[in-house]
């Protein structure tokens, strides 16, 4: 922790920091999370937000100067590993909350904590993210109720199981004539679907690591449990899919985080840290009235795409990150804090494993145990050659088609020192009911888990970012309250409701929907004061980010302009009050 | 091939074991109230020409139970948002078997807390059914075979509201959970209020000579009618100024923030969607203590088979789908389907079968379209009362609100109108209040409420009838050679609804049906289903355990399932009939 009095060069500050913090940040037990959010103390508050169905604890911290004023000004949502299978990204939610409450005095961020809150959800899915630390170790993300997987009457009967005593649940794959995968060309260690149109024919079945106990040839195919928590949020929710749940929010976790977000209208903005990201890449957008016989059409509406993009630059020159995340399944916790709730909601892939490490010079003198390597590869070779069509450019090379991403990941792994344990070599294994097949492929968590030494770095910048956003927040306040003398005690009065922040008083997507309370502009008279002309409440549900403006006028007739004043307030975006001034 | 050597000690049995002793009936000397009137005099007397509180429709419903203690029980599965119990009452007779091994009905009313009269029906239903039981034979068998939930107010809020306050027939539709609708900060700080304090809200009207844009009937001036656009100069002297009600806020709008605001049949979550593309859905799907508390008890009895809700008012029999982006339902359903609903066409005179988003207008997250695209049970809404109903035949004659005057007039004697009547608005000045009563337009005057409760009732025990019972024809036993049998047995299912319906079968809801054989000493090599009746090797048999074949598809309604084993081995086997919709059913057959 961070006693020393400020100094004035912030990032010094900042760089001293991610040096003290760099070698804490590992993966941590929901335990471990518990007691030191627990710890922290400061200008930090522990809020419960119930249990998840393994009955562990549901929790935020809540970052802010004040107290008293907490819950009032506009605040920033930080949810980490609602999917399960993120769980370094626990470690980076904490890291923002201990960061912000040891450095709660320095005059940037005390400025920053008197006027945005900090609700931080470290773990929003700890039964998924505890086996991160169990044996065996799974990305598996299921928490919730199972459904009978291959109808055979029976449900959860075949689950996933460490057949090879590694402690690490990885892939089977098996040469089948039924298979649909063959080794990519690039590096036979990575699977690339064979390609029927390009003559290929699969060679390996690929199945989840697991026996198959109820004898139907399937292997790992019915667990015990299927409904994940961040595919059963409401938005774009696929019903009877497995993982979706039984209904919207079934599951405690589900629930715990929307009750926590409905009930804190003062949040603007969600930041998701997982494995998905709408900031790297501009997300689908699609335009505000697209609707398909009422049903709206999923994404982003444009004019919110176009804003993100723009944090998105922010973001990308801030962390360098490259990381696009996964495509959307359906039913996530982002999806829905914007689509029903209409709020800002920006989805980060902290880490994954870099795909733009330049291939070796000599591709194929690697030493692998796969014997069969070569075999899929001459295969593939082979059989990928089409007859030259009369109308191919003659410098397309078509039989060189582009190594897949595991490939790419692998040139990583194979290129950094001590990364090897991410991928698991393929080994021989006599399987009780496969018979002769192999086990390997990428180790659980390889894909989220940062390289130690790249921790701090990546912890800093993401923080950087963070706080750079309390500034961009949308922030209303009352720029001008005037009055001109008409006489005869009669005034015109114009106020000016302005918006400085970059992000809009409301999102697009809020504006389409009215899902968010609009400001509230009253006309407060006393003494006698009154109201000649115009409306004594007024609800603005639009103003534009970057100095946005909208304009009231009102007659009133009053003895003293000190008995006219004008109130303003919102949920969201701060509250502002002004007593009338004369203008010429 | 085929021959009829073996044995057959077949016997159809229930596999229950309570099916041993014989269920306790009433004496056929009780008399009871089978709809035929002379000299009947029920065992619970319960007046159908009344609407009821909410707190007397439980009362009613624990009378019963008190009567009737073997058949019918209560349970409460929740409570309300003003934490009023939410109580299921269960109808079957336990001595056939336990409710959850039966096909079950369940039937609801009253989820708008203003369409009241669905409560009194599903009271009609377990009257009905109990009053009936041991003297009416149909009745008999429907409750030894199949099990009613009953929930006569999945809105017990709204009701009691409806009934306490001042309302109009639309109002106190939304549950009583504080809603910010107009987005000012307030919640529900501005409801109708009862300015002429007769229990009603009913219209404002001002008088405002040459500057209003209606005019009186000239037959009858409590009726409003607009003037029509002219050259001529001709303009009305009246102002309709809406519902009973002052600017209680102070922001200058009237009435813009009742009571709740919400719709709990806008809240299931097949199809959900959003406030701004279904208004009143609520933040997230099941928001409601009431709704959720329902769909959890849906889940948790897999021997749901048949839905009905109702609601009012304009006589129709409502299936999905809900929206038209859904599609349409899968062939088969719909014949099922189309079977009950013109079935209720007939039994409910004025009354129209209708799909929701086509004939009436777009839901999103109805209860009876999540029953069916959720769980795969065939479900109907019934919309209770049509007007038309008023004058029957004649209804031609006279619509709208100048037939509600008529029928007022000479049935009621002018008891459902408040006569127009001065008033000294604080905004609007003097004014007149007058109208119908809350009582008029969607609930029928008394006298007609019991063949309304009568026959939507019917309607519902109709739709129990059928659901699916499985029976199992005489198996046929074919000698093979080399100790070989084929054991061909046909499972057969005379009711309309299939064990699974087809939209379970392609979306994989609940389980399969199983189809076993087993027997001690029996070993059974191979099994499958039949696809063609003369030609026995036209067989889909299963890739694994022979013994209990499983089915998505199920036995169709009106139609069988044809099954062969091949067996090895001598002694007694049970053919059995397993699944979630129907009872259990199963057959011996001797292999000697």
């Amino acid at each position: 922790m961070l006693t020393r009095p400020c100094v004035p060069l912030f990032l010094t500050l900042l760089a001293a920091a991610a040096r003290a913090q760099a070698p804490e940040l590992e993966s941590l037990p929901h335990a471990e999370l518990v007691a030191r959010s627990k710890a922290l103390g400061g200008v930090a508050k522990w809020i419960a937000l119930g249990q998840s169905r393994g009955g562990r604890e549901l929790f935020a911290l809540r970052i802010a100067a004040d107290a008293a004023r907490a819950d009032d000004q506009p605040a920033i949502l930080v949810v980490a590993n609602v999917e399960g299978s993120q769980p370094w990204t626990s470690t980076l939610a904490l890291h923002h909350a201990e960061q912000l409450v040891a450095r709660a005095q320095e005059p940037q961020i005390a400025q920053m904590l008197a006027e945005t809150s900090f609700y931080i959800v470290p773990c929003a899915n700890p039964d998924a993210h505890e086996r991160r630390f169990a044996a065996p170790r799974t990305e598996r993300a299921a928490t919730g109720p199972g459904v009978d997987d291959d109808r055979d009457g029976r449900s959860g009967e075949d689950p996933q199981s460490d057949v090879n005593g590694d402690g690490q649940i990885t892939l089977l794959r098996v040469v089948d004539p039924r298979g649909e995968w063959i080794g990519d060309p690039a590096d036979a260690r990575a699977l690339i679907k064979a390609d029927k149109n390009k003559g290929e024919s699969g060679r390996w079945r690929v199945w989840s690591e697991g026996r198959d106990l109820d004898g139907d040839e399937r292997v790992a195919e019915d667990d015990p449990l299927d409904a994940c928590v961040n595919r059963n949020f409401p938005a774009e929710w696929k019903e009877h899919a497995p993982a979706a749940g039984v209904f919207p929010t079934d599951e405690p976790e589900t629930l715990a985080l929307c009750e926590a977000l409905l009930q804190r209208p003062q949040i603007a903005l969600v930041i998701t840290y997982g494995s998905y990201d709408n900031l790297v890449e501009k997300p689908k957008s699609v335009a505000a009235d697209a609707l398909n016989k009422r049903v709206p059409a999923p994404g982003v509406v444009e004019a919110d795409a176009n804003l993100l993009a723009e944090l998105g630059k922010r973001y990308t020159e801030l962390t360098g990150s490259k990381h696009k995340g996964r495509p959307l399944e359906g039913g996530e916790w982002q999806t829905w804090a914007y689509a029903h709730c209409g709020l800002w909601s920006l989805a980060i892939q902290p880490w994954d494993i870099p795909l733009d490490t330049p291939e070796p010079k000599r591709a194929g003198e690697e030493t692998t145990s796969d014997e069969s390597a070569g075999e899929a590869k001459g295969e593939a070779k082979g059989e990928a050659k089409p007859e030259p069509k009369p109308d191919a450019k003659p410098e397309a090379k078509k039989d060189k088609r582009e190594a897949s991403d595991d490939a790419k990941r692998l040139r990583w792994i194979d290129a950094n020192e001590g990364e090897s344990w991410r991928f698991l070599p393929w080994t021989a294994l006599e399987h009780p009911e496969l018979g002769a097949c192999e086990v390997g492929g990428f180790a659980p968590f390889a894909r989220s888990e940062p390289p130690a030494a790249a921790r701090g770095e990546l912890a800093r910048k993401q923080f950087e970012f963070l706080t750079s956003l309390a500034s961009d927040l949308p922030r209303v306040r009352i720029d001008e309250f005037s009055a001109r003398a008409l006489g005869g005690g009669l005034y015109e009065l114009r106020g000016v409701v302005a918006n400085p922040a970059r992000l809009p008083f409301v999102s697009a997507s809020a504006a389409r929907m009215r899902s968010l309370r609009p400001a509230r502009l009253d006309l407060v008279l006393a003494n006698g004061a009154q109201l000649v002309a115009g409306e004594s409440t007024r609800l603005v549900r639009a103003i534009e980010g970057s100095g946005g403006r909208v304009e009231e006028r009102w007659l009133v007739r009053a003895r003293s302009l000190d008995d006219v004043s004008l109130k303003l307030v919102t949920q969201h975006a701060g509250s502002d009050q002004r007593t009338a001034q004369a203008r010429q | 091939m085929l021959c009829f050597t073996a044995t057959i000690l077949a016997s159809l049995c229930a596999a229950a074991p309570q099916s041993a002793e014989a269920p306790a009936r009433p004496a056929a000397s009780d008399s009871g109230f089978s709809g035929l009137a002379a000299g009947a005099r029920p065992r619970v007397e319960i007046a159908w020409n009344r609407l009821y509180d909410y707190d007397e429709i439980y009362a009613h419903l624990d009378r019963l139970v008190a009567a009737h203690p073997t058949l019918l029980s209560m349970q409460v599965i929740g409570h309300s948002s003003e934490n009023r119990e939410m109580r299921v009452y269960t109808l079957t007779q336990p001595a056939t078997g336990p409710h959850d091994s039966k096909p079950a009905m369940w039937v609801d009313g009253n989820i708008h807390g203003n369409e009241v009269q669905g409560g009194e029906a599903v009271v009609y239903v377990a009257w009905y059914l109990l009053e009936n039981y041991g003297r009416v034979p149909r009745v008999t068998e429907l409750v030894d075979d199949v099990t009613f939930y009953l929930c006569p107010m999945l809105n017990p809020d709204g009701r009691a509201s409806w009934f306490r306050d001042a309302h109009n027939a639309s109002s106190s539709r939304s549950g009583r959970q504080p809603v910010d609708d107009d987005g000012d900060g307030l919640y529900d700080e501005d409801e109708s209020d009862d300015l002429d304090g007769d229990g009603s809200i009913t219209q404002m009207r001002k008088h405002t000579p040459g500057e209003g844009n209606m005019r009186l009937n000239v037959d009858d001036p409590r009726l409003m009618e607009p003037v029509p656009p002219n050259d001529r100069g001709i303009r009305g002297d009246w102002t309709m100024l809406g519902s009973e009600g002052i600017d209680n806020d102070g922001d200058g709008r009237i009435n813009e923030d009742p009571a709740g605001g919400y719709d709990m049949n806008r809240a299931w979550p097949s199809g959900w969607q959003p406030d701004w593309i279904q208004n009143g859905a609520g933040p997230y799907p099941l928001y409601w203590p009431e709704t959720r508390c329902v769909a959890r008890f849906w889940l948790a009895h897999p021997n749901l088979a048949g839905v009905q809700s109702f609601h009012n008012a304009g006589g129709m029999i409502l299936r999905g789908p809900g929206y038209e982006a859904f599609g349409e339902y899968p062939r088969e359903d719909v014949a099922v389907y189309d079977e009950l609903g013109r079935d209720g066409e007939l039994m409910l005179p004025y009354y129209r079968y209708m799909i929701i988003w086509k004939d009436l207008y777009s839901v999103f997250g109805g209860s009876v379209t999540y029953a069916y695209e959720g769980l795969g049970v065939i479900s109907f809404t019934n919309e209770l009362w049509n007007s038309e109903q008023m004058f029957g035949d004649r209804a031609s004659e006279q619509r709208g609100r100048a037939a509600n005057h008529r029928f007022d007039d000479k049935l009621l004697m002018g008891a459902g109108f408040t006569p127009w009547k001065k008033f000294d608005h604080p905004l609007y000045g003097e004014i007149e209040i007058g109208g119908f009563k809350k009582d008029v337009g969607r609930v029928p005057p008394s006298f007609m409420i019991e063949e309304m409760t009568h026959r939507n009732a019917l309607f519902a025990i109709r739709h129990a009838e059928a659901l699916p019972k499985v029976q199992i024809q005489a198996p046929q036993v074919s000698e093979l050679g080399d100790g070989l049998r084929a054991i061909d047995v046909e499972f057969r299912n005379e009711r309309a609804i299939p064990t699974r319906t087809a939209r379970a079968a392609q979306k994989g809801l609940g389980q399969p049906d199983v189809f076993s054989l087993e027997g001690a000493g029996i070993e059974v090599l191979a099994g499958g289903w039949r696809t063609d009746r003369f030609r026995p090797e036209r067989l889909e048999f299963a890739e694994r355990e022979p013994a209990a074949l499983r089915s998505e598809r199920g036995v169709p309604g009106r139609g069988s399932v044809r099954v062969r084993w091949i067996v090895r081995g001598e002694g007694t086997a049970t053919v059995r009939w397993r699944g979630e919709k129907a009872r259990e059913a199963s057959r011996a057959v001797e292999l000697r």
